[in-house]
């Protein structure tokens, strides 16, 4: 009995997809719908994080200090890197320094004579 | 009650007499000063309960000027001997309280007699000085005194330590004493160092001067050199000799004793490899080299005050007593002039006699020139330390730091002086003379002849570079075997701490002779 239903099924997405093929034969419908469907859960789903986002900053559950100066740090990131340019040679300069400072005269530190 | 009993009965009130000093009225008088009394002063510097008085009961036999009518047990001045950290030191403390702690006959045997038991028992001489001189009612008898305290200060001298406490008046012939001694400390405001009084000094050269401007403590730390050490008060006075006294043996044939410590002797100072300036005319601190290589960072500087430009003082490297000689940059330049030589000198020979290692930090650029030096002995005041570093005999570990030029190179424990272990940093420039100068002289014709300004200017460099790079560097030095080792700057305390060891029997004579002539 079940193995007449598997064959019914698949006769009926058979039909289906020779009518697909006849309608979109390139199948440009098929992606442009599938893609529509993602983008439309992406966007839904963004729209859900907003929206909670700001339910709980009224609530007092996120500070909006907290929410302003995260925006600003974004802000700042995408603008002008001459500033962060600058500290990467600063600590490139100086872990070269310190690698050559690190060359030392090494001493055993260690007196074996017995003191009298 | 039985005769002995009445006989303790009497030494027990005696005693108490002789304890009380002058009285309570000369007592108070004494406490409004700001001054201890002389049992008082004792009882600071001595461990608790280690006092023995000797000659308690000594009175003078002076009968002139009706003086039998006016005996007094102790004559002045407490003598005996205790300890001092367990360590037997003999004492004696002039009572200003008792007859103004004059110095009379009797006064005088009491305190040859605390010298002389030193000398036998091979302990150091504290003496605390406090008297308004020779008691003029004995005549030449506290002149004989005097001379009798000095022959035996200069017998005494190199044998075992001498200190002298100035804790009041100090005049006259009196003050050859403490002179004639191994160290003075001397309170601000309150003692008084000097030949003749302001008195003496309006009438015979018209200047007006008070006895703190002629002879006090800031005078004599500072411009004089007489005082080592200046104290703000009786107490810290009394807290630095017991200091000093660590640092020193009990005589000239035992070593100081060991100051255990914590310190590692390995101990690295990192600070110590950017210490020199790039710039070798710019200065910098040698107290700072000092605390990093010595043990704690414990340092007791002696003449503080005086001819800045060399240091000296006893530290310890390693548990060891040593004494410390370094040029200071920041003062004059860490030039050796007429002061610092002498003042370098005194304290090398003090090491010398009483077997205390020296540890030399050279910085020197040279001598001061002019006038004033010249007519001053420079000369024979160099010639001092010269001698002084030669003759001695003690383990000397000398490291130079940076400038190390001509004379004064090797007047500074060079090797040829007998140094032991001498190690130089790698800025060490060790050289007849500076780049600058030399240039000017082996180059004056060339230079004299380059008519350009801007072309001399460059010639004047370059040979400059041929001579540093040639001269003014330690490997020079090294090549001859004039030092041991170019060492890294911050492993200087584990490198002297080792040499010290390493020469702790060192045994080297000097030529047998009646005594030398030292340059004086």
């Amino acid at each position: 009995m079940n193995v007449f239903l598997i064959m019914d099924q698949a006769q009926r997405v058979a039909q289906k997809s020779a009518h697909m093929s006849d309608i979109d034969p390139n199948g440009w419908t098929l992606t442009l719908v599938s893609v529509c469907v993602v983008f439309t859960a992406l966007l839904i789903l963004y729209l859900a994080y907003s929206l909670i986002g700001e339910v709980m900053v009224r609530r007092g559950v996120i500070s909006p200090k907290a929410v302003r100066m995260r925006r600003k740090m974004r802000a700042a990131s995408h603008g002008d890197c001459s500033e962060q340019a600058a500290i990467a040679l600063a600590l490139h300069c100086y872990l070269i320094e310190k690698q050559e400072s690190d060359i030392h005269d090494n001493e055993s530190g260690i007196i074996t004579i017995t003191r009298q | 009650m039985s005769n002995q009993k009445e006989g303790i009965k009497t030494l027990v009130e005696r005693r108490g007499a002789a304890f009380a000093g002058g009285g309570e009225k000369r007592v108070a008088a004494q406490h409004a000063k700001g001054k201890l009394t002389a049992r008082e002063r004792l009882a600071l510097l001595l461990d608790e309960g280690s006092f023995e008085e000797y000659d308690m009961f000594k009175q003078h036999r002076c009968t002139n000027f009706s003086m039998e009518k006016n005996k007094f047990d102790g004559d002045g001045v407490v003598t005996g001997q205790g300890t001092i950290s367990g360590r037997q030191v003999f004492v004696f403390a002039q009572d200003f309280t008792v007859s103004g702690g004059s110095l009379g006959e009797a006064h005088a045997q009491k305190i040859c007699k605390i010298m002389d038991m030193a000398v036998q028992a091979g302990a150091p001489v504290i003496g605390l000085n406090d008297s308004g001189g020779a008691r003029i009612q004995e005549g030449i008898n506290a002149l004989a005194g005097f001379g009798e305290i000095f022959e035996r200060n200069i017998l005494s001298s190199g044998v075992v330590p001498q200190i002298s406490g100035i804790f009041g008046p100090c005049a006259g012939g009196a003050v050859y004493s403490p002179a004639l001694t191994d160290f003075n400390v001397m309170i601000q405001e309150s003692s008084y160092m000097f030949l003749t009084g302001p008195a003496v000094v309006k009438s015979v050269t018209g200047e007006v001067v008070t006895q703190e401007q002629l002879g006090g403590a800031s005078v004599h730390s500072a411009k004089s050199g007489v005082a080592h050490f200046a104290a703000a008060s009786e107490q810290e006075g009394i807290q630095t000799i017991k200091q000093l006294l660590g640092f020193l043996p009990q005589n000239h044939t035992q070593k100081a004793p060991d100051r255990p410590t914590d310190d590692p002797v390995g101990r690295v100072s990192d600070v110590l490899n950017d210490i020199i300036p790039d710039n070798p005319n710019q200065a910098y601190d040698m107290y700072g080299v000092i605390a990093e290589i010595v043990d704690d960072g414990i340092f007791m500087e002696v003449h503080k005050n005086w001819a800045k430009n060399i240091i000296v003082g006893f530290a310890h490297i390693g548990a060891k007593s040593v004494g410390i000689v370094a040029n200071q940059p920041k003062m004059l330049a860490g030039v050796l002039d007429i002061n610092a030589s002498r003042k370098a000198a005194r304290f090398v020979r003090f090491c010398d006699a009483f077997n205390i290692p020296l540890v030399t930090l050279v910085d020197v650029p040279g001598f001061l020139c002019g006038t004033q030096q010249e007519y001053g002995g420079i000369i024979t005041n160099g010639a001092k330390l010269l001698y002084a570093y030669g003759e001695a005999t003690v383990p000397k570990v000398t490291v130079t730091l940076r400038k190390s030029y001509g004379g004064a190179h090797i007047v500074m424990s060079c090797k040829q002086l007998r140094g032991d272990v001498n190690y130089a940093w790698p800025s060490a420039n060790i050289a007849v003379m500076g780049a600058g100068g030399a240039v000017e002289i082996l180059y004056s014709k060339e230079l004299k002849a380059i008519e350009d300004p801007a072309a001399r200017e460059e010639f004047r460099q370059e040979k400059m570079q041929e001579y540093d790079n040639l001269f003014c560097n330690p490997y020079q030095a090294a090549s001859y075997g004039y030092i041991e080792d170019v060492i890294e700057p911050r492993n200087t305390r584990f490198r002297i701490a080792r040499a010290l060891v390493q020469l702790q029997n060192k045994k080297q004579d000097t030529p047998k002779r009646k005594h030398d002539n030292l340059p004086l």
